[in-house]
């Protein structure tokens, strides 16, 4: 009864969820270290290639929310900005928003 | 009709708003596996390369790629010898080895607007030590069955070739999509 009280509770706020993508001009560690803080764990990880350029995804998820970081790859001459995505709560995308 | 290329931010900030203001959405998803030489080794960044560094060498990015060692690539099927060239970063035709990737295309359209996101995820690469025998024109100077590093693509994970949307996005897999 609990356990499926909590899956329902889990079901909900992936109902609630919203999305956010914004650029970052902080170094990926310093976002690493605040997913950490908010216990997102890294699931998976790819290199993509979009916009001609290479990226290291990287998908961190906790119970609910998914959070993807791209970061580009390569001898790059101009200041690299790490991409985003959030699928998560408004507090969350707060959270990640203020570091950003 | 337009249709409007989107990186990855512009792309989910679009559909964030639409969202927003409570429109029903559906996107497209189409998902492709090439294998046609787009990605040589000779131009992927350090970072990638280093997962081949058991095998390939080169001096720098761009420069030719040459087998560090003899391996076989058990994706392509095919054996190389030591010092064999695996991509040539003069003659761009000249790929012997290339890296296979998924092409993945998102899309979505609103009041006949096309919005369209795509985006290659290169498969990684396994490298292993496997006893296994050699083909015929490799014989000289390689005996038989032998222990030899065995080389194979593995796709990436499902995670990392979709985007993470609400619930509320419905999104059909679709085989090809037609620019009009």
């Amino acid at each position: 009864m609990h356990i499926r009280r909590q899956c329902k509770s889990v079901e909900a706020r992936r109902e609630t969820l919203k999305l956010k993508s914004m650029p970052s001009f902080t170094p990926v560690r310093t976002i690493e270290a605040k997913l950490a803080e908010l216990s997102f764990e890294e699931v998976s990880s790819a290199t993509v290639v979009s916009d001609g350029r290479f990226w290291h995804k990287r998908i961190f998820e906790n119970a609910s929310e998914t959070i993807t970081v791209s970061d580009e790859v390569g001898n790059v001459i101009y200041m690299k900005d790490p991409v985003i995505t959030i699928l998560g709560n408004s507090e969350t995308i707060e959270r990640i928003r203020k570091i950003a | 009709m337009p249709f409007y290329e989107c990186n990855e931010n512009h792309f989910i900030e679009n559909l964030r708003r639409i969202l927003e203001s409570h429109v029903k959405v559906v996107v497209n998803r189409s998902l492709i596996q090439h294998d046609d030489g787009k990605y040589g080794l000779s131009f992927i960044p350090d970072f990638e390369f280093k997962k081949y560094e058991t095998i390939a060498e080169r001096r720098r990015t761009r420069s030719t790629v040459y087998a560090a060692k003899p391996f076989y690539d058990n994706y392509h099927r095919r054996f190389h010898m030591e010092e064999e060239v695996l991509h040539s970063g003069k003659y761009h035709n000249l790929k012997n080895l290339s890296i296979p990737y998924y092409k993945v295309e998102y899309t979505f359209s609103i009041w006949k607007d096309t919005y369209t996101h795509s985006f290659d995820v290169l498969f990684t690469p396994g490298i292993k030590l496997e006893k296994r025998g050699v083909p015929q024109h490799a014989k000289d100077n390689i005996a038989n069955d032998v222990l030899i590093h065995t080389l194979n693509f593995l796709p990436p994970d499902e995670k990392s070739i979709k985007l993470s949307l609400p619930k509320s996005v419905l999104v059909f897999d679709v085989k090809r999509m037609t620019r009009v």
